[in-house]
């Protein structure tokens, strides 16, 4: 093999573990953007505190728990927080406009962040796992274990999620109120359980997302910002109201910057993802993959 | 009768406020206290300029300090390096900022709701990345240094007064002041006014009465960038640094907060809130003598910004409205009785 060649495919799969990276993120917003129509700007910090909440497990002395047990904990702590956050704040103002949500939700990030900073201070933390220290080099091209490891989980989550929304009944009835609120309510559907029951499963995605991805890089308190706009661009891009395009949006992404960073300029590889972001929504305003405009 | 009474408490209390804004100063003899004072001002000027487009046309732009910075670096790199002093600076801040509004208008304003909110965080992402590497630019993190303060002759002589005390400087932002409250009251009055709340209310149905909403969109976000980009350039000359984190994305959470919790497409409600959010940070530290962790406060920041938008849905303002309305009825019920 040339060593163009596995340059190449060196950054195609640094691309799409990344995009695998950026879809386990952006699932669980991605639910509860199209199921209740809430836009959270703190989703990311969502990632942020279960990641925390990585941190404290792992440096736990006095039992050293293993990881499956670790990942299993910081989901049902990914729901916890999520379900919270619904209940304190997102509840009551379910059926006011997006202006709400938004500032909403904007309030809770900054609280979130910097309730993290007093707690942990700004110092970034890391928590390797052994599947971190441990390269495989699949057709040649070196890469960390976790790495593979996400790639392989996002597949599992993403097919077990189109399984539960087409054929259990929570699932139909999510697809339902996602469809039209109104009409779900007149034949007794309980719409407000329904959207924290959402928000309880994107809580436990982001919390899984956050079990696997935190070991790769650095925890800290504002690592959630450019998180949220991520995902919220690769909901955008695939198109509001349509989850799978979203995850199809957060690949493209992974890919490009992978390749922009490879080849043309890492420092500007951020840029280049949100550039095409905007750029998608001047050129398409209803996403790559979009059947409706969202509002 | 009563309407001239209440024209004449008007105009009073106008005269008042002038008077209190320019005698002030002199009665604050700490440079923290005229300092605290420039910030309110700043932060006054900054909330109705952004109240412009995310208040009265509806469109919650989360990239408005981006006019704020870039203004900033207009001053800092073009106008050094053409020697501007510091009323033409302002004016060609002020011009630049509007005309990129407008180029970023016509592209942005083909998005509308929360999908505009995203792209303008997205835009304002762009703009910190840009301005944190574009080293021979920007001087990327080590900031762009040495921007010339602003300079005054003296009329019949040679010399040349170069303006540094905090107390000059207030007195050169204060005519930045009245113009932004001039051209936000212009503005927001009459019929441009109205038009503009029916931008936000209903686009298919304002442009069904004759209003073409783009047109006041793009009104509301130029005059807005222009002294957003002015602010920002007075900002580079009294700082004489700038740095990316003019551009940072805590100061469109105070704008929310001011904007959001004083009251929204309300004078009085903006003024009230700039005027509240300036001075809570100043008590916090008790007057300088105290340093607070910046966190203590943003946390206080965000439960306020949270608990107004669960309790106080139209924010300060309307809080005070509903209270003089009660007032004034109880009023009328004792004459009648």
């Amino acid at each position: 093999m040339s060593l163009q060649l596995e340059i190449f495919l060196e950054h195609l799969l640094n691309g799409l573990t990344l995009g695998g990276l950026y879809a386990l993120v952006t699932l669980g917003l991605a639910l509860t953007f199209t199921v209740i129509d809430i836009v959270n700007f703190a989703h990311g910090d969502l990632f942020m505190l279960a990641s925390y909440t990585l941190v404290v497990l792992t440096g736990l002395e006095a039992v050293s728990l293993p990881y499956p047990v670790i990942i299993l904990l910081v989901m049902l702590g990914g729901a916890f927080y999520a379900v919270v956050m619904e209940r304190v704040a997102i509840h009551p103002i379910i059926d006011k406009s997006w202006r709400t949500h938004a500032v909403t939700t904007l309030g809770l990030s900054i609280v979130f962040q910097n309730a993290a900073q007093l707690i942990f201070t700004t110092d970034p933390r890391q928590v390797p796992t052994p599947l971190t220290k441990t390269i495989l080099a699949p057709l040649g091209i070196r890469t960390s274990a976790q790495r593979l490891v996400i790639l392989l989980v996002v597949v599992i989550v993403f097919v077990g999620l189109q399984w539960f929304v087409r054929y259990t009944k929570l699932g139909k009835t999510m697809r339902a109120v996602s469809q039209n609120r109104d009409m779900c309510e007149v034949v007794g559907i309980n719409v407000r359980q329904v959207a924290l029951i959402t928000f309880g499963i994107g809580g436990a995605i982001t919390g899984l997302a956050a079990a696997l991805i935190a070991p790769l890089f650095s925890v800290y308190p504002t690592m959630g910002s450019l998180l949220t706009l991520r995902a919220l661009a690769a909901i955008v891009m695939g198109g509001m109201g349509h989850v799978n395009g979203a995850i199809y949006s957060a690949f493209i992404l992974g890919v490009i910057e992978s390749f922009f960073g490879g080849y043309v300029s890492f420092a500007y590889r951020s840029v280049i993802s949100f550039g095409l972001f905007i750029l998608v929504l001047f050129v398409r305003p209803r996403g790559l993959f979009g059947r409706r405009i969202g509002l | 009768m009563s309407g001239l009474k209440s024209r004449g408490w008007r105009i009073g209390g106008v005269v008042v406020l002038i008077m209190i804004s320019l005698l002030l100063p002199h009665y604050l003899n700490s440079g923290y206290a005229i300092n605290a004072l420039i910030t309110t001002v700043r932060w006054i000027i900054f909330a109705l300029s952004f109240d412009l487009i995310a208040g009265h046309v509806g469109a919650v732009s989360l990239g408005h300090p981006v006019f704020f910075g870039a203004g900033a670096y207009v001053t800092a790199i073009l106008g050094t390096k053409l020697g501007l002093g510091f009323g033409p600076n302002l004016l060609l801040a002020a011009v630049s900022m509007a005309f990129l509004a407008l180029i970023a208008g016509v592209a942005f304003f083909r998005i509308r709701g929360v999908t505009f909110a995203i792209g303008t965080l997205g835009a304002a992402i762009i703009a910190q990345l840009v301005a944190n590497n574009a080293y021979n630019l920007t001087g990327g993190p080590m900031c762009s240094k040495g921007v010339p303060r602003p300079t005054l002759a003296i009329p019949f002589t040679e010399r040349v007064l170069e303006i540094t005390q905090p107390i000059d400087y207030y007195y050169l932002q204060l005519p930045l002041l009245a113009i932004t409250i001039v051209t936000y009251l212009a503005l927001t009055s009459s019929r441009n006014g109205r038009a503009f709340l029916a931008v936000r209310e209903d686009e298919v149905r304002s442009s069904a009465v004759g209003i073409f909403p783009l047109r006041y969109k793009l009104l509301a976000l130029a005059v807005g960038a222009a002294i957003a980009g002015a602010l920002g350039s007075f900002q580079a000359q009294y700082i004489t640094v700038v740095c990316p984190s003019e551009l940072a994305l805590g100061i469109t959470n105070t704008l929310l907060i001011i904007v959001f919790v004083g009251g929204v497409a309300s004078f009085r409600g903006v003024m009230i809130g700039a005027l509240i959010f300036s001075i809570i940070p100043r008590l916090l530290e008790l007057g300088g003598t105290r340093a607070v962790a910046p966190a203590y406060q943003q946390i206080a920041y965000g439960l306020i910004l949270i608990l107004g938008m669960l309790f106080l849905p139209e924010g300060l303002d309307g809080l005070i409205t509903r209270y003089v309305q009660r007032f004034r009825s109880g009023k009328n019920e004792e004459v009648e009785t």
